[in-house]
């Protein structure tokens, strides 16, 4: 080897010494750091995965928690003990259950998962199938201050975008009893309560059916393997993997109310209507825009101008014209009326 | 009706609270009313600002005559049938932005030369014959007045009317409520793009000034979108960029077929680099949308106000102030520095040579590549606050380069031609080609934004990485795009 070589060679193995030493930055304390914020990815969804079985009295078990955490059975009980060693579960032969203070850390977790929902929904244009993976990589992330910190910029929500109950700062969250879909009678009127987002491939297969949560309708037709529904016109084949995740709200409405409701879209140019209701899928700042216009639920609104291709339309609503994009004007409910009154 | 339930409650419930004695009543306080929320519910703001309108409205219902309201809006509608319809929406979009456009060039002319003789043939002289008698040193009269001086008032005189004729006329369009409609018209080919319809109008503002248009973008509401307009701006032939279309068609591209062909030639070729323009912009905003932009909120709202004649003199006013004033104050504050930059890179001797030489030595090969030459590479970075001093820079460096003595005020100073066909023979005898020629063209549409747009970008979007991105986004755009073409016209 000569000279040269050597010389060059030193100022690189050095570079890459220090590289390594640099204390906080180096790659030697990154690679700790990135260790321990692993643990903590562990601890927390090992954390929700005990909540939500004893939320929905289910008993968790060492086999479920290793397929949630997808680690091995010696790993995930290595994690159990740790997480007994911190107080956090109690954890006796093959049983255990969070403790008061794992059941505060795993609400905590819960209320930033749902927070980061709500963020990604209402102010982001991230896809809806990949809130819940976002939420779930960006939940380890954030201190719980941050996450109260965005929660009263967004006017403290009470639901995320699936329906679920936000637990508050003070980790309180209400028992809220649904009814699932499957259990509903035929002729039925109900609106979507909630939609479960996992596991993503059901959830993806609800929302790509076109199903959202607060959408209004009826049952049309029960059979073993499926359920119909109708909502303005339009029916949906739920199949009964999928309808097990949906929760509903019973609608005690009469039944013409409901039955008369269509989307602004339907309307021809210079056809009277009524504004039933905003589905709950206009979120965040383009919600905000358009309830600005005072496009609210009672207002009368009329179609009078179509651009080319029908979209943008330009409604009347007030006395003020207002163009409305075709996606958009889909998700607002309406009821014809006849005179001009 | 929901509304007036939940306040009652709440009355209700504030009053047994202060009827039962407790001994921490606020945090008692606080505690119900956290619960409450649960039970009023998450369409708690949508039912208020429901009953807020339900209110207003009954109030108006009382209290409001409306006079002529029916006729007045019959007159809208009919209007309105006829700008967006199917048949003669598009034909009365395009005439008027025409006109508009004829308006700006054709008018601008006049006054544009006076203002040039003013500042440039007379004061200028007279200003260094005024130091010259106060024995001023050389460098001293050259720095101020053949640098910071002669820049700032060719910005002046080329800029300022051309924007005082565009933004009034096309201010008195909006407030009469027609460039509503266009957004509206456009929006069906906006949105493909990923865009918004109002882009179509700051897109057209661009025509006339990328700064300017980028500050338009505020009638975006929608963040990406407007993000969006603003770093595609740029793709707007603005003003500043016109003239050298015109003068470098005229003299390669016209010159290159027959004479009675030039003109519509000509005229052909720079309207193909503006709708070039449109089309990148186009794709850019496509790209971008479903990118990098792809995370950030998105919304849609467009109102179309009712028709009402214009405020002809407040219109005249805000559109001087506000957009023509402004923009050019920021020209000016960029051309003094970057004058003294130019006629110190062109007088400032190292060795025998002057340092603009030894740029364009240095610039040369990669010019080469892309199918230009180091001076006009050289122009564009030093005559970056203002696309109009593009081509006079460039023709005081090739006389510099050159040597040749035939025209311009003297080395190093900056000059225009008034003859395309001298101007022409000029940079043909430098050894330009068509290529160049075509090239020149296609890099004035593709590359970075003037100092002046670049400023107004981080103003508006107070972000280092969008300014960054829509700096460079075009001059790499610019650089593949005349590489390619360099390909092809050196393989034929």
């Amino acid at each position: 080897m000569n000279l040269i070589t050597i010389i060059l060679l030193l100022p690189l193995l050095a570079i890459i010494i220090v590289l390594f030493l640099i204390p906080e930055r180096g790659l030697f304390s990154f690679s700790r750091k990135a260790k321990r914020d692993h643990e903590r990815i562990i601890v927390e969804d090992s954390l929700k995965h005990i909540f939500d079985c004893e939320h929905n009295n289910e008993i968790p078990s060492l086999s479920s928690l290793s397929k949630h955490l997808s680690a091995s059975m010696e790993k995930t009980r290595q994690v159990l003990h740790k997480l007994k060693e911190i107080g956090l579960i109690h954890y006796k032969e093959n049983s255990f259950n969070l403790t008061p203070e794992g059941k505060i850390y795993a609400l905590r977790v819960i209320r930033i998962h749902r927070l980061l929902e709500k963020y990604l929904a209402d102010s982001t244009g991230v896809n809806e199938a990949d809130w819940h993976s976002h939420a779930e990589d960006r939940e380890h992330l954030i201190s719980y201050e941050e996450a109260n910190r965005l929660a009263s910029r967004m006017g403290n929500p009470l639901f995320d975008p699936h329906g679920d109950p936000i637990p508050t700062a003070e980790g309180k969250m209400p028992e809220i009893v649904n009814l699932l879909l499957t259990n509903l009678k035929v002729n039925d009127f109900a609106q979507i309560a909630h939609i479960e987002d996992e596991p993503k491939s059901v959830y993806s297969a609800i929302i790509s059916l076109g199903l959202s949560v607060g959408m209004v309708f009826r049952i049309d037709k029960v059979s073993l393997d499926s359920i119909k529904i109708e909502s303005n016109g339009i029916f949906y084949d739920v199949v009964k993997s999928l309808s097990d995740n949906i929760s509903v709200n019973l609608l005690t409405e009469t039944e013409s109310i409901v039955k008369n409701l269509v989307p602004l879209t339907a309307l021809k140019l210079n056809e009277n209507a009524l504004i039933y209701s905003l589905s709950k899928t206009l979120r965040g700042e383009q919600r905000r825009r358009i309830m600005d216009f005072g496009i609210v639920p009672g207002t009368k609104i009329t179609p009078v101008l179509h651009s080319l291709g029908k979209d943008p339309t330009a409604y009347s609503v007030r006395n003020t014209t207002i163009a409305l994009r075709k996606h958009q004007a889909n998700q607002i409910l309406v009821r014809r009326i006849k005179s001009d009154a | 009706m929901g509304s007036w339930l939940i306040w009652l409650k709440i009355i209700i419930i504030l009053h047994d609270l202060i009827m039962a004695e407790t001994l921490n009543p606020k945090e008692k306080l606080l505690n119900t009313a956290n619960e409450l929320r649960w039970e009023v519910g998450e369409n708690f703001h949508d039912t208020l600002l429901e009953s807020i309108y339900k209110n207003a409205a009954d109030i108006t219902a009382l209290t409001v005559n409306h006079d002529n309201k029916g006729r007045k809006y019959n007159f809208d509608s009919v209007v309105d049938k006829v700008v967006t319809s199917r048949l003669l929406g598009f034909p009365i979009m395009f005439l008027l932005l025409a006109l508009v456009f004829w308006l700006t060039i054709a008018g601008a002319n006049y006054p544009s030369r006076f203002l040039s003789f003013i500042l440039i043939d007379n004061i200028h002289p007279f200003l260094k014959d005024l130091l010259f008698f106060l024995n001023s040193p050389w460098w001293l009269t050259g720095l101020i007045l053949d640098g910071a001086y002669l820049a700032s008032a060719w910005v002046v005189s080329v800029m300022l009317p051309p924007m005082a004729i565009f933004f009034p006329v096309f201010t008195l369009l909006e407030d009469y409520g027609y460039l509503p409609r266009v957004a509206f018209n456009m929006d069906s080919l906006f949105r493909k793009a990923g865009a918004h319809g109002k882009q179509a109008l700051t897109m057209t503002m661009g025509f006339g000034c990328n700064a300017a248009g980028v500050v338009a973008a505020r009638i975006i509401d929608s963040p990406r979108e407007r993000l969006i307009a603003i770093i595609t701006n740029n793709f707007s032939l603005c003003n500043g960029r016109w003239p050298t279309q015109i003068l470098i068609a005229t003299i390669f591209i016209g010159g290159a077929v027959s004479p009675h062909l030039a003109g519509f030639v000509t005229a052909a070729a720079v309207v193909f680099v503006a709708v070039l323009g449109i089309l990148f912009s186009l794709i850019v905003s496509w790209t971008l949308s479903k990118t990098a932009l792809k995370g950030e909120a998105s919304a849609f709202s467009l109102e179309l106000p009712p028709y009402r004649p214009p405020r002809i003199l407040q219109t005249l006013y805000t559109s001087l102030i506000d957009r023509t004033l402004i923009v050019l104050w920021r020209a000016v504050v960029f051309a003094l520095p970057s004058g003294i930059v130019i006629w110190l890179v062109a007088n400032l001797t190292v060795g025998g040579y002057s340092i603009a030489a030894y740029m364009i030595n240095w610039l040369d090969p990669l010019a080469f590549i892309i199918g230009l030459n180091g001076v006009i590479l050289l122009a564009y970075i030093i005559a970056i606050p203002a696309n109009e001093i593009v081509i006079p820079t460039i023709l005081m460096l090739t006389v510099l380069v050159t040597g040749n003595d035939s025209a311009g005020a003297g080395a190093g100073v900056l000059f225009e031609i008034d003859s395309a066909s001298q101007t022409g023979n000029l940079l043909i005898s430098s050894g330009w080609t068509l290529l160049t020629g075509m090239n020149l063209m296609l890099f004035s549409l593709l590359h970075n934004p003037c100092s002046t747009t670049i400023y107004t970008i981080y103003k508006e979007t107070k972000s280092l990485l969008w300014t960054f991105v829509s700096s460079v986004l075009p001059i790499l755009i610019g650089f593949v795009i005349c590489f390619l073409v360099t390909l092809i016209y050196r393989a034929l």
